[in-house]
Order: C-alpha cells, then sequence, then structure tokens
C-alpha cells in the first residue's frame, strides 16, 4: 500500500522519514487530486512503512555495541567460536610498539 | 516470502528476518478491489532477507516449511533490549503515538510535531496518561486513530551461528502478556542471565476470550506464543543443583581447622619477575592435581582433596597470603591476576567480581591486597599456551565456577527449573 499525502504531509515526511524496511531515503510522485505518493527510493511500493531518521540513527550507534554483546554471548555458549587469545607481543606489536 | 532490502540498514547486529503468526488474506469485494484479513496459523511463518540464502538453506533444514517450534537464545540479559511490547497507533504509514497502557510515552500532533517524548509532555514536562478512549489523535481524513498492541522480540537461531537476530512480532495482547511474563519469569529464576540460555519458541493452543460475530465475547482456541527452556538445559541444571545439595560442596560448614600449614615458596623465590610467571611448577599443595576429582570434602583441613570447597578455598588463600606479608605486587602481575579471573569466567564481569569479592574480599582486582593476589596468582596457575597467551590453572578455573554456583545458592536464588 502506498500513502497517499497532500503536500505538506509529503514533505515532513520525506524530511523526517526513511522507509521502514530497508532505512532508505524516500521518493515522492505526483497523485490525483493535487496529492502526492510517497514510498521508499530503493524498493518502491514493495516496502511499507516509514521510521523517524532519529530512530535509525540511534539504532546505528547501538548496533556496534548490541554486536559485541550478542557476539560474546554465542562464543560462551559455543555457537561461536572464541578467537585465539593474543600474546602480550603481538599485542604491543599491532599497536605499533 | 523473502523480504527485499532487509538487511541494506547497514547494522552491525542485523535484523535477517521475521518470525510471524500469520499472514495477510487478499480478498475481492463485489467491485472488484481487493482487501486483506489476517488469518491465524498454527506453525510459525518466518521470512528471510532473500540475500540471506545461506541462512534460509539452513533453516529449512532443519525446521521445515513450516516450523511449530523454534530453538532460539535471547541475545542479551536486559529484557528491554530485545523485547518491545507496546500500544501503539499508525497513520499514513508511521507511527504517530506509543504509550505503555498506562502512560503515553511518544506522540506527535496532527501536523507533525512533537508532543510527548521520553515519557513526558514537551510543553509541560508533566507525564500524559493513556487516554480511556484509546485514541491517539486524528488522521488526515479527520478519523480517529486508536492505540493497537504490538510485540516485537529479538531472538537469535543458534543453528545459523551467526551474530544477527530475527523480530518475532505479534499483535495479540495475550501473547504480549505471556512473553512479558515469561521474560520476566526467567530473568528472576536466572538471577538476571537470560542471555545465551537456550529456549524454545513454540505456539501452544489456549482457549481465549474473543468478538464474536455478534458483538458477544465467545471462547476460541487460539495458538498462542510460549516461550519454554530447552528441557536439555533444564535436565543440566538440575543435575548442578543435585551435585551442589550434595555434602562437601560448598554448602556445610568449613571444617575446624589445626594450625596454618607451611606455605610455599615466597613468590619472589619461584622465579618470577615482573611481567612474567614462572613456568616451573613450583612446590606448595595447590599444585596436588589428580587426575581422578572426587567431590571435595573437607575434614580437619589439611587433607582436603581437590577440587576445594569455596570455604576451603577462601581459607587456603588467606593462609597463603599470610606468607606473602609485605611483599608488593607489581602492576603486571596484579594485571595478570585479573586477566586470569577474567578468563575462568570468560569475561563476565559480574560473575568475576563477585567471586573475587568472596575469596579476595574486594570485587575489583584493583582492590584486593597484595599478598592475596600473590596467593591467587598460585592458586590459578598461569601457563603459556602454543600461542604464548597466559590460560588459569583448570583446577582453579573449576573451582572458581563452584564458587560463583554456591554463591547464587546461598544469596537464596533458585536455580532455573
Amino acid at each position: 500500500m502506498t500513502e497517499v499525502l497532500d503536500d505538506g504531509a509529503a514533505s515532513l515526511t520525506l524530511r523526517d522519514y526513511v522507509c521502514a524496511v530497508c532505512w532508505s531515503e524516500l521518493d515522492k510522485s505526483p497523485a490525483p487530486g493535487r496529492m502526492w505518493t510517497v514510498q521508499c527510493s530503493k524498493y518502491g511500493d514493495e516496502h511499507q512503512g516509514f521510521v523517524t531518521k532519529t530512530y535509525v540513527e540511534l539504532r546505528q550507534q547501538r548496533s556496534h555495541l548490541d554486536c559485541v554483546e550478542a557476539t560474546r554471548t554465542l562464543q560462551k555458549v559455543g555457537i561461536l567460536p572464541t578467537p585465539p587469545r593474543k600474546s602480550e607481543r603481538q599485542l604491543l606489536e599491532e599497536l605499533g610498539y | 516470502m523473502p523480504i527485499k532490502g532487509l538487511t541494506d540498514r547497514g547494522l552491525s547486529f542485523p535484523e535477517i528476518g521475521q518470525i510471524r503468526k500469520g499472514i495477510k488474506e487478499t480478498r475481492n469485494r463485489k467491485d472488484g478491489s481487493t482487501y486483506t484479513v489476517p488469518k491465524d496459523l498454527e506453525y510459525f511463518k518466518v521470512d528471510f532477507d532473500e540475500r540471506e540464502t545461506e541462512s534460509i538453506a539452513i533453516f529449512k533444514q532443519v525446521y521445515g516449511e513450516h516450523p511449530t517450534e523454534i530453538r532460539i537464545i535471547l541475545p542479551f540479559n536486559e529484557i528491554e533490549r530485545m523485547w518491545d511490547p507496546y500500544l501503539e497507533a499508525y497513520t499514513a504509514g508511521r507511527m504517530v503515538a506509543r504509550s505503555d497502557g498506562e502512560r503515553v510515552l511518544y506522540q506527535l500532533g496532527e501536523n507533525g510535531e512533537l508532543l510527548v517524548q521520553n515519557g513526558l509532555e514537551v510543553r509541560s514536562g508533566k507525564p500524559k496518561a493513556h487516554p480511556a478512549d484509546n485514541v491517539a489523535g486524528k488522521d488526515y481524513q479527520g478519523k480517529p486513530v486508536e492505540y493497537e498492541a504490538v510485540g516485537r522480540l529479538k531472538v537469535i537461531v543458534p543453528e545459523l551461528a551467526r551474530a544477527a537476530y530475527l523480530t518475532v512480532h505479534t499483535t495479540s495482547v495475550h501473547d504480549i502478556a505471556n512473553i512479558s511474563d515469561q521474560l520476566r519469569a526467567f530473568y528472576t529464576l536466572n538471577n538476571g542471565q537470560i542471555a545465551g540460555v537456550p529456549l524454545i519458541l513454540r505456539r501452544r493452543p489456549k482457549m481465549i476470550s474473543t468478538p464474536g460475530d455478534d458483538g458477544k465475547r465467545v471462547r476460541r482456541e487460539k495458538w498462542l506464543l510460549s516461550i519454554e527452556a530447552d528441557p536439555q538445559w533444564v535436565k543440566a541444571k538440575l543435575q548442578e543443583v543435585k551435585r551442589l545439595a550434595l555434602p562437601g560442596n560448598g554448602l556445610a560448614l568449613p571444617p575446624a581447622m589445626d594450625e596454618p600449614e607451611e606455605g610455599p615458596l615466597p613468590f619472589d623465590q619461584l622465579g618470577i619477575t615482573d611481567g612474567q610467571y614462572a613456568e616451573t611448577k613450583p612446590d606448595g599443595e595447590y599444585h596436588e592435581e589428580q587426575k581422578q576429582q572426587p567431590p571435595a570434602k573437607p575434614t580437619n583441613g589439611k587433607h582436603a582433596e581437590r577440587p576445594y570447597s569455596p570455604e576451603v578455598l577462601a581459607n587456603k588463600l588467606n593462609e597463603k597470603a599470610t606468607g606473602y606479608n609485605g611483599k608488593p605486587v607489581s602492576p603486571q602481575q596484579r594485571g595478570l591476576f585479573v586477566g586470569m579471573m577474567a578468563a575462568v569466567f570468560a569475561g563476565d564481569d559480574d560473575k568475576r567480581h563477585t567471586v573475587q569479592e568472596y575469596l579476595f574480599g574486594a570485587p575489583s582486582g584493583y582492590e584486593i591486597p597484595d599478598e592475596l593476589i600473590l596467593a591467587g596468582l598460585d592458586w590459578l596457575k598461569p601457563t603459556k599456551d602454543t600461542g604464548g597467551a597466559y590460560l588459569p590453572d583448570a583446577m582453579a578455573v573449576k573451582e572458581a565456577q563452584a564458587v560463583w554456583d554456591a554463591s547464587l545458592v546461598q544469596e537464596g536464588q533458585q536455580e532455573l527449573l
């Protein structure tokens, strides 16, 4: 389902929102009755819904920490392999000392 | 049907699929237009991003086309980081309000202006109660927009062996209440540790009250979501509880101690220099390893066998520390101690701090007195592996784990059944 919005709502949506599925920018195209159709710029009407850009930024900031914690959890239960420990000398060499 | 673009988000911990309980059936009106109606299923509908071909193949191989139960792991210990149960209102494809049923947490006005954020009204700074009529506002046509229940749960499917999650979607208030209760129960019974616990996501039939055709309520059988502990894990946990309950496994009173035995050679005579740890086996009773490890049965404290019970271990460490009184520990030795204790608990700092407080009197490795650090290093006996990294002694790992298990029991926490 593609959203049909008036001019103000369409501009506001393009400014503050991205696609809810793939987080891509949105596009608008003219619709009957001096309205606008707003949809995902990448996948068109295959994707439904919008989320705010602020929400996307927050999720992206948290994602790295989430990945670290989830990876650690999976390593603890033996689903992911634990990387071999590096010696003090290896660590210092990697740091450039 | 595969989802396109789900993994385009560029997240380090990506969502690669969605798990739903039903589908939307398309029906035709008399005028030729179409509309959709939700249809409940008795199995899970799992859709992956279309590019996740390997994960799709693995999932289908393990669970088939119509899975009725899926093994899952929760990625975090904090429930709110992976479970979002809210009342949400949508219009024109976007969320315009969110509530927890008591307070409005987020709300946009009709012109898109922010009215409520983080549970407080932007203008007044006061909380806003959830509206009694369940109406969040009006859409651009002036029609009321109502809140609806939404639940989203992030889960990891262990067979996929990836740090990536699927989202379980539900709009059933019964599911949301059930999952919230179950997650809280797991969290409480397992002392706040639910990440990594093997669980099973199932659909269970239950008679619930639903709207009837004539507007009255009728009871119908619905297949609700249920999260249950994996039976194999429960069995292992019960065996562990049983083992701890046996005499001499840390729950008995410590034996009467005679005069402390002569400790091992002082640390600085073991050939240890700052930043290094000797690979030779120092003398001392901490190194009386036996291949057969019967449960520790403290007698008079002199001849207790390893693995030591927590009480005996703590006493032994304190005795050994008296031999190191006045001897300073270097920052490298303290760091080695912390590193070895971290290795014992695979980086779980909560467990490490608890055990360190019990055995050495302080949760942080940097607060433990020098003599206890040296005694601890004797106990941990770090040895180099083939890669040059230090690893703690296996017996010390076992004894440290027993201290953690005993601490849970002593705090009155019941093991998850």
